[in-house]
């Protein structure tokens, strides 16, 4: 029995019907439509807040919240705008030796994040930062408020007195004042300029933190002391605190002699205190492969190296790519792009064993032309991804969310409109659930918070069986 | 000497004055480079084959690799080959980047992005680069990517792939 049939005499001819049906589908469609559009436009909570002066050269920024929800973020400041001379002529008032010089900037919201403070230079000598968008400073807020900064800085070396780059610890316990930065690596002897090249005879950078329970504080890095010119590899060292950064126990290498030397280091620390590292191996024929390490001791001792995923990566190059951690119970999360891959771009995949293993690697963003600037945020069984990208235009923040622990992530989102040039995502989850993101939108660090309990939550699988 | 010779003589010292303020430029500063300097110089570059490396300074493969581009370009510059080796540190480092060419490659010449953004610039040529070094492009006769190398390249992988776009 077909419908017209029911409606008996009021039906018109089948033409007519047909016509309606037609009609009815398509209002049915356009409702749809308008739900699914008015659902995402709701996610955006507020509109986009200016961190970082106007005028100002600002790039990379991190983003980290305290337990009062205090939001707290930090970004390279490379000069005011213009300062560069456009056609290559001397540059006023810039005498710098060293390369890749900047300051560090921080900002803090006490309101939630609707205004942000003036900015405060973190690094107490002008220029002293080396820093650039893949070189980034790293933040963390303990739970004493304490705000710890580890930056790469430009650094003259105490035992042989040449250039190099170094890890910056510094410490905040007010947000308005840092403490004067601490070297956390020790200078090595050996003058490496012909190996480690840009001016430096040493670089111990590329480095990460992550704060864990009673004052614990991990710093890690990649440092060039036992670089051969055979393969030019980098170690992983670290050194912790136990004291929320008033004393620091003795530098160590996790992994000798087989890091990619320009990939950023991350770490995160499970809500039961197992503290994930992770960086890049290179081994075989150049093949440069994400791991993760866990230790479950507080950082006394890492477990083995496992690989996240993917396609191997060949390179006799820089990649320059790190990979996004997040943890929720046992759960950790890694989204890191490759190279390898066709396009290139994100692979995000997922462990349920405290990094023991990984499930196969996805991508988290099928339809770009390119996807990089991984950030990963988790609370309970929500995962939070964002990234930059290209879908067919000018580059833009992207985002997914999962609510059931990486299994299913709901449609990808864009976050950012328009022609500005926008980029290096960090995303942070909120004391009360949600999650806020920065970004460098054309100079300017951007902070904006989302609202995700309507997402819908119909993505596919990520290894895209229906 | 009579009047064609004296001509002669002035034309030819014009041609060596010329040749030698172009061997001038050849060892010439770094100079930054935006996405619109980016397109005439590939656009002045149309007819030629032209090998667009992009590097930093704190790039150690991408180092490795200048002296191999070098010699490339100095054994096919004649075929009608063309470097254009652009720096990709920040336009902010104008100064470190010069010191560290005139130190270590004084007869390499290089530009040095001008765009705040990397990607802005290297849109130029590739919309979808993913920011990886040392990236080069061998651009063919005429004006388009024919390949895109990402990681060092040896000097005789450069010289076959060069040369086959130039035959």
């Amino acid at each position: 029995m077909r419908l017209q049939d029911v409606w008996g005499p009021f039906a018109g001819p089948n033409v007519f019907w047909e016509t309606e049906v037609l009609a009815m589908k398509a209002t049915w469609k356009l409702a749809w439509a308008a739900v699914a559009a008015w659902g995402f436009a709701a996610l955006v909570e507020a509109a986009p807040v200016a961190v970082s002066d106007e005028g100002r050269r600002a790039q990379a920024p991190e983003v980290a919240v305290g337990r009062d929800g205090s939001i707290h973020v930090i970004w390279l400041d490379k000069g005011a705008v213009g300062a560069a001379d456009r056609k290559g002529k001397k540059m006023a008032g810039m005498q710098h030796s060293h390369q890749a010089f900047a300051s560090l900037m921080y900002a803090r919201s006490v309101d939630g994040g609707q205004t942000f403070g003036a900015p405060v230079r973190v690094n107490h000598r002008d220029g002293e930062v080396w820093g650039f968008s893949i070189s980034k400073a790293s933040l963390v807020v303990d739970t004493d408020g304490q705000v710890h900064i580890l930056y790469p800085a430009n650094a003259t070396s105490s035992t042989t007195g040449l250039d190099v780059a170094s890890s910056a610890y510094t410490v905040s316990t007010d947000g308005v004042t840092f403490s004067p930065a601490m070297m956390v690596n020790t200078d090595p002897e050996d003058d490496l300029s012909e190996l480690v090249s840009g001016g430096l005879a040493q670089a111990q950078v590329f480095g990460t933190l992550s704060a864990g329970a009673e004052g614990a504080i991990h710093a890690f890095w990649l440092d060039t002391r036992d670089m051969n010119a055979e393969d030019k590899l980098s170690s992983l060292f670290m050194r912790a605190s136990n004291d929320g950064g008033a004393s620091w126990g003795p530098e160590r290498a996790l992994f000798s002699g087989d890091a990619c030397p320009c990939c950023q280091v991350t770490s995160t620390v499970s809500e039961k205190g197992t503290v994930y590292v992770s960086a890049r191996k290179v081994s075989g024929e150049k093949i440069r492969t994400p791991f993760v390490a866990a230790s479950k001791d507080g950082g006394d001792q890492f477990g083995p190296r496992v690989s996240t995923g993917g396609k191997p990566w060949q390179l006799d190059g820089c990649p320059l790519k790190l990979n996004a951690l997040a943890t929720s119970g046992n759960h950790l999360y890694s989204l890191v792009h490759n190279g390898a891959e066709d396009p290139p771009g994100l692979l995000f995949a997922r462990s349920l064993d405290e990094g023991a293993s990984f499930e196969a690697a996805h991508p988290i963003h099928p339809g770009a032309d390119v996807s990089d600037s991984p950030s990963l945020a988790a609370s309970g069984a929500r995962v939070v991804a964002v990234w930059h990208a290209k879908e067919g235009g000018p580059r833009a923040v992207y985002y997914r969310v999962s609510n059931d622990h990486g299994a299913r992530f709901g449609p990808v989102m864009r976050l950012t409109q328009g022609e500005a040039v926008v980029g290096y995502p960090e995303v942070v989850k909120l004391p009360d659930d949600g999650f806020a993101l920065v970004w460098q939108q054309d100079e300017r660090i951007m902070y904006q918070a989302l609202a995700l309990d309507d997402l819908p939550m119909d993505g596919p699988p990520m290894d895209g069986a229906p | 000497m009579n009047g064609l010779s004296r001509f002669r003589l002035a034309w030819r010292t014009g041609m060596l004055c010329l040749m030698v303020s172009g061997g001038a430029w050849a060892s010439s500063p770094v100079a930054l480079i935006d996405a619109e300097d980016m397109r005439a110089q590939l656009d002045g570059h149309q007819g030629e084959v032209v090998v667009l490396n992009l590097w930093a300074t704190w790039c150690v493969p991408c180092i490795k690799e200048i002296p191999d581009l070098m010699t490339l370009e100095s054994e096919l510059d004649s075929r009608g080959m063309r470097l254009v080796a652009v720096s990709m540190d920040d336009p902010a480092d104008l100064g470190a980047v010069e010191a560290f060419r005139a130190r270590h490659f004084p007869e390499f010449r290089t530009w040095l992005r001008g765009e705040p953004d990397m990607d802005t610039l290297v849109s130029v040529v590739d919309f979808a680069w993913n920011g990886i070094l040392p990236t080069t492009y061998l651009i063919n006769r005429e004006g388009q990517v024919a390949r895109k190398i990402q990681g060092k390249w040896s000097l005789d992988e450069f010289r076959t792939a060069v040369e086959t776009l130039l035959d």
